[in-house]
Order: structure tokens, then C-alpha cells, then sequence
């Protein structure tokens, strides 16, 4: 249990920049979600935190203290990989207990070791695979030993990279639902990487978008979702996508839509209007967070009086560093 | 008229894989004839030893002479001890190799460091570099260290062979196997000592198998080193075999085949013996899992 902040992280591999300046505090126990395509450094950040790989400049302070060059083994931090990292030679089992016979993260006795172990597999469902090599499991099964490894110990910070991504869609509702009601996860501050929409809003404390490795908003699962800042945050939540629509100002309202949609606001500027689809004109925006099942239901209010729940617009002079396509 | 359905397995007798088919038989009698001829050499009498027949009364004394005291006397060479200084310099050589090589090839697949590429390519160069190339300094600094005919000298000049091999084996195990491995470890507590040791390595045994046994081949089999920088105290299997033919004095062809079988028998059981990992070993390298 521990606060984490990253200070102007900056990593590059090669000519490939990686992470940007990127800085960011997580509150203890928070369960913080990173989100944003393959490619934008979501891995990447989360070694920088493991101290897997070293970062080209910035800080990274774990529970106030700098950890910055400080080797994986002494920062307290649990990691689990999108490639499981199962130790192939070893049974589940053993591969459950290797965290615990390292002496570095407690000492424990072979009976507190089954008691632990126990614990967490019954959890995860998976107490029938303990003498099973990692080569026996599906992959679904691979991912929860994986995530079993980490919950077995106590750590400062649990790193999650892409945990559900492996299991079948069912299984991946189901566990997401559980991942939540994780006793050590709610206690422990998380640091969870996907690029699933439904999974960050559905589980986090807090999202922060990633893209090309810089951190492009940060907040609660309803700002990112009703006030995002561009339209790449925009359409990196929703399936289908965010309704854009180019729209002109003229007598006091936005107007698109050839005329069937008139919103009063101050004249001036060209005007972005971005509306969530399934929110429609109702009150409140009724589709969250389950917009996946919503239809589309496209442009059929008409003429309200200022801006309806579930609608944004900006001018392109206010969020200057915001780009809208 | 149908073709006819052939089973699984079965092939088409054309003029093309009845060819193909005698081609293949062709090439293994003709060079599996010199061991054949070994073999019927080794079992001759001396009386018989130069003939060219392959009918003669076979005996097994050429075996018993080559290792007996009486056969070292006739002949000067003493066998058992070069098989002996053979074991020694060959295991010496493989063994400098692994302690030496493993570390570093797990370094070089591991980490990219400045010049890595260049020291890895160094080390390579070693194999392209014709052996008679380095022998006279080699001899000269021998002679000067006392390392001539000198076991240690043996293992230390065949270790010049076997530890390419062995780093360049290696090397390619340890870049196949996930960092993530051994990243995992690190965060389980474990310092890069113990994840090298721990996880890596037990993951790479087929690999050192495999090129544990190579490098032993090529330290045993190696003739010029131990002919240049030996001279009856260290003397390997190799060298020992030759002097059968005798220099200036009289050639014992059959005794030559009996010792030569007998040296090669070595290697051979070992290969038998850790054939399982070999198999897999130099698959595993060679396929990214």
C-alpha cells in the first residue's frame, strides 16, 4: 500500500520515443487504469515503474520514496505480464510460491505458503490446476496463475498489464466483475494497463489516456467518458464510435445537421459538437456504462435550449492543444 | 482406368524415386566404406594386414595389443595414457568452456552493450582463423610458459576451440528464452544472480547439453594443437593413433584401425547417452518457441 508518482517520465528506444514527459500521481489504494492503443507505451510505463528497464530521465517516488534506479527487487511491486511469465519448468503451484520463498517480500513457512496459496486460487478458480506445468494450461488459465502470483504477497503497488486480454469474452465480464471485488485489490494502490474501453471504465478509480507516449487526459471514469478532451480521447471510448459532426454557429446556435439541430450558443467560432450515442436528448446520460449495447441513435432532438446532458461542444480557440478530426 | 489410391505412406514406383532411391543407397555405401574398411582392418592379423580380401580368419588381438603394455612396447605408444590425457584435455576444455561460457553467453544475449556485437564476432573469429595460422607462436610461447606437453596446456589451447562453440550456442538459447522470465523473477524478490541462476538456466540445460557435447567433439578430434604442442606426456588419442603408422619405422595398419575405432568410441557413447537432450537441444535453439 503506497501513493505513486512519476515525474516527468521520459524513456526512448532508439529513435522511438516511448514516454514523453509523462507524470502522473496515483493516491494510495487507488485503482488507476491507463488506457490507449498497442503501441502508445502503456507496457513501457509500467517497467519504468517495476524498474525492469531504465528510464531516460524524470523520477519515479513510490510511497515517497525515490526509486529511480533502485533495483525491481527492492521497490516492493508486483507485476503481472501480458505473456504471464509462468516459469515453464515449474508446477502452478510452485510457481505460486515463488514470490513467497524469496525472503525479500516476507518470511513465510510452508504452512503459511499452502495457506496463501490457497487463499488465492480459490479465488481465482483455479485450485484444481496447482500440480499442473504452465504448458498444461489454457490460456485463460495461464492469465489467472499469473494474476494469482501477484495477489498471493503484499506489495506497495500491483502492476496489471493487459490481464484479461487472453480470456474468452465470457470469462473476461466475469473476471472483470471479480477483479473488482478483490479484497487486496481494493486495499492496494493498482496500476492497470488495457486497451479496453469497458475494462477502464468499468474498473477504474481514475483513467488516464495514453497515446504515443504522452498522457493525454486524466480522470475519473465519467469525465474522460462525457468530457473528454480531443477527439482522440474522444473515440478511444465508445464502441460504436463518438457521433462528430461539423456544425456552424450562426444566429447564436450551433446548427448541423442540415438545420434539424440548433444548440444557442455564443457566436463567434467554428465549433466541434461531439454527442455519446444512446445518450441521445434524454436526461442524464442513460447509456453508461454499458454504451456498447446502445444503439446509435444519431440526430433526432430538435432545437433545445442550451446544451443537453450527454452533449459537449468546445470552440477550437478555447482547448487550443485539443485536435478535433 | 483409375489411378490407384495409395495409402499413406506409400509411394509411386517411378523411374525417378527408384533412381532417387539408389542414389541415397550409393551415398551411404560409399561413405559409410572407409568405417566398414576400418572395422575389417582392425580384425586382421598382422600377416594379413595389407591384403585386400574380405575373407580372412578375424581377430580380436589388435584391440588387446593396442591397450596392452606389450603394445607399447612393440609400438612406443602408449594408448591408455593418450586416452587418459584425452578425457583430461577434452572434459578440461569443455568444462573452462562452460563456466567461462555460459556467464557470458547469458551476457551477450542478454544485454547489448557498446562493442558487445564486436567481442561477440571476435570470439567467432577465432573459428575462422586456420589453426596452423597461431601454431609457431603458439609453440614459442609455450615453450617459454613450460605449457608444452602439459595437460593444462592441452585444456587451455583446446578451450580456443570449444568456447566459440559454446558462447555462440548459447547465446542464441538465452535470446530465445522470454525476458520476462527472468523479469518476473526480479520482481519476486529474487536479485539477477538468482533469476539467471534459478530461471534461466535451468531452462537452457538442453542447450548446454548440446553444445557441451559438440565442443567435447571438436576438443577430442582435434589433431594439429596436440601434434605441434605435445610430445609423448600429453599426448591424445588423435596424435597417438597416428604414430601406429609408425614414423620411419614399421606401419601397423591393423593396430592403426584398432586404436582409431577405440577413440572414437568415447565420443560416441556420449553422444548415445544424452541423445534425448541432443534432439531437443538443437531444435530448441534453432525454432523460436
Amino acid at each position: 500500500m503506497a501513493t505513486l508518482e512519476l515525474h516527468d517520465v521520459t524513456k526512448t528506444y532508439g529513435k522511438v520515443q516511448a514516454l514523453t514527459d509523462l507524470s502522473l500521481a496515483l493516491g494510495d489504494g487507488e485503482f488507476f487504469v491507463l488506457l490507449g492503443p498497442s503501441g502508445a507505451g502503456k507496457t513501457t510505463t509500467l517497467k519504468s515503474v517495476a524498474g525492469l528497464q531504465e528510464i531516460d530521465s524524470g523520477r519515479v517516488t513510490i510511497g515517497g520514496t525515490d526509486m529511480t534506479g533502485v533495483e525491481p527487487y527492492h521497490r516492493n511491486v508486483a507485476m503481472a505480464f501480458e505473456s504471464y511469465a509462468l516459469y515453464p519448468q515449474k508446477t502452478v503451484f510452485d510457481n505460486l510460491a515463488s514470490p513467497l520463498r524469496s525472503g525479500r517480500t516476507g518470511t513465510y513457512d510452508a504452512d503459511e505458503q499452502r495457506r496463501r496459496i490457497d487463499l488465492v486460487t480459490t479465488t481465482l478458480g483455479i485450485n484444481h490446476l496447482l500440480q499442473r506445468f504452465p504448458r498444461e494450461l489454457s490460456n485463460g488459465q495461464r492469465q489467472r496463475v499469473a494474476l494469482g502470483r501477484v495477489l498471493v504477497r503484499p506489495a506497495d503497488i500491483y502492476l496489471l498489464d493487459e490481464p484479461l486480454s487472453h480470456l474468452d469474452a465470457k470469462l473476461r465480464a466475469a473476471m472483470r466483475a471479480e477483479l473488482k471485488q478483490l479484497g487486496q485489490m481494493s486495499n492496494t494502490t493498482t496500476f492497470y494497463v488495457t486497451h479496453d474501453y469497458q475494462e477502464a471504465l468499468a474498473l477504474g478509480d481514475r483513467i488516464g489516456v495514453l497515446r504515443e507516449g504522452r498522457l493525454v487526459q486524466v480522470g475519473t471514469p465519467l469525465e474522460v467518458w462525457s468530457r473528454p478532451v480531443d477527439s482522440f480521447v474522444a473515440k478511444a471510448l465508445g464502441q460504436p464510435e463518438i457521433n462528430m459532426i461539423d456544425a456552424r454557429v450562426s444566429d447564436g446556435r450551433i446548427r448541423a445537421g442540415d438545420g434539424r439541430i440548433a444548440v444557442p450558443i455564443p457566436a463567434g467560432v467554428d465549433v466541434a459538437a461531439v454527442t455519446r450515442s444512446g445518450s441521445g436528448c434524454g436526461p442524464g446520460i442513460s447509456s453508461w456504462p454499458a454504451p456498447a449495447v446502445a444503439a446509435r441513435t444519431g440526430w433526432r432532438c430538435r432545437a433545445p435550449s442550451g446544451l443537453p446532458n450527454g452533449w459537449a461542444g468546445w470552440s477550437s480557440s478555447t482547448y487550443g492543444s485539443a485536435t478535433w478530426t | 482406368m483409375t489411378a490407384r489410391v495409395l495409402m499413406p505412406g506409400q509411394k509411386r514406383l517411378t523411374p525417378g524415386s527408384v533412381a532417387a532411391d539408389l542414389l541415397t543407397l550409393f551415398w551411404f555405401a560409399f561413405s559409410l566404406f572407409p568405417i566398414a574398411w576400418m572395422l575389417l582392418l582392425s580384425l586382421k592379423s598382422d600377416e594379413e594386414q595389407t591384403t585386400t580380401y574380405f575373407r580372412f580368419s578375424p581377430t580380436l588381438g589388435n584391440y588387446s595389443t593396442v591397450l596392452s603394455k606389450r603394445g607399447t612396447d612393440l609400438t612406443s605408444v602408449d594408448f591408455k595414457g593418450a586416452l587418459l590425457n584425452s578425457v583430461l584435455a577434452a572434459g578440461g576444455a569443455v568444462l573452462v568452456s562452460l563456466l567461462i561460457g555460459i556467464p557470458a553467453a547469458y551476457a551477450a544475449g542478454r544485454w547489448k552493450f557498446r562493442g558487445s556485437e564486436d567481442l561477440m564476432f571476435q570470439m567467432l573469429s577465432f573459428r575462422f582463423a586456420p589453426e596452423l595460422m597461431v601454431i609457431v607462436p603458439l609453440f614459442v610461447i609455450y615453450h617459454q610458459l613450460g605449457l608444452f606437453d602439459s595437460t593444462v596446456g592441452m585444456v587451455w589451447v583446446l578451450q580456443l576451440v570449444t568456447m566459440p562453440l559454446v558462447v555462440w550456442i548459447l547465446r542464441s538459447y538465452f535470446q530465445d528464452l522470454a525476458p520476462e522470465l527472468e523479469q518476473a523473477a526480479l520482481l519476486d524478490g529474487y536479485t539477477r544472480t538468482r533469476a539467471f541462476l534459478q530461471v534461466a538456466l535451468p531452462l537452457v540445460r538442453p542447450g548446454i547439453a548440446a553444445s557441451a557435447l559438440l565442443a567435447f567433439i571438436f576438443a577430442w578430434n582435434n589433431y594439429v594443437f596436440p601434434l605441434i604442442l605435445t610430445d609423448s606426456e600429453a599426448t591424445t588419442v588423435t596424435v597417438a593413433v597416428s604414430r601406429f603408422l609408425g614414423g620411419g619405422g614399421q606401419a601397423f595398419y591393423n593396430l592403426t584401425a584398432a586404436a582409431a575405432l577405440l577413440g572414437a568410441l568415447p565420443p560416441l557413447v556420449l553422444a548415445l547417452t544424452i541423445q534425448r537432450y541432443l534432439v531437443r537441444g538443437l531444435s530448441f535453439g534453432a525454432v523460436k518457441a
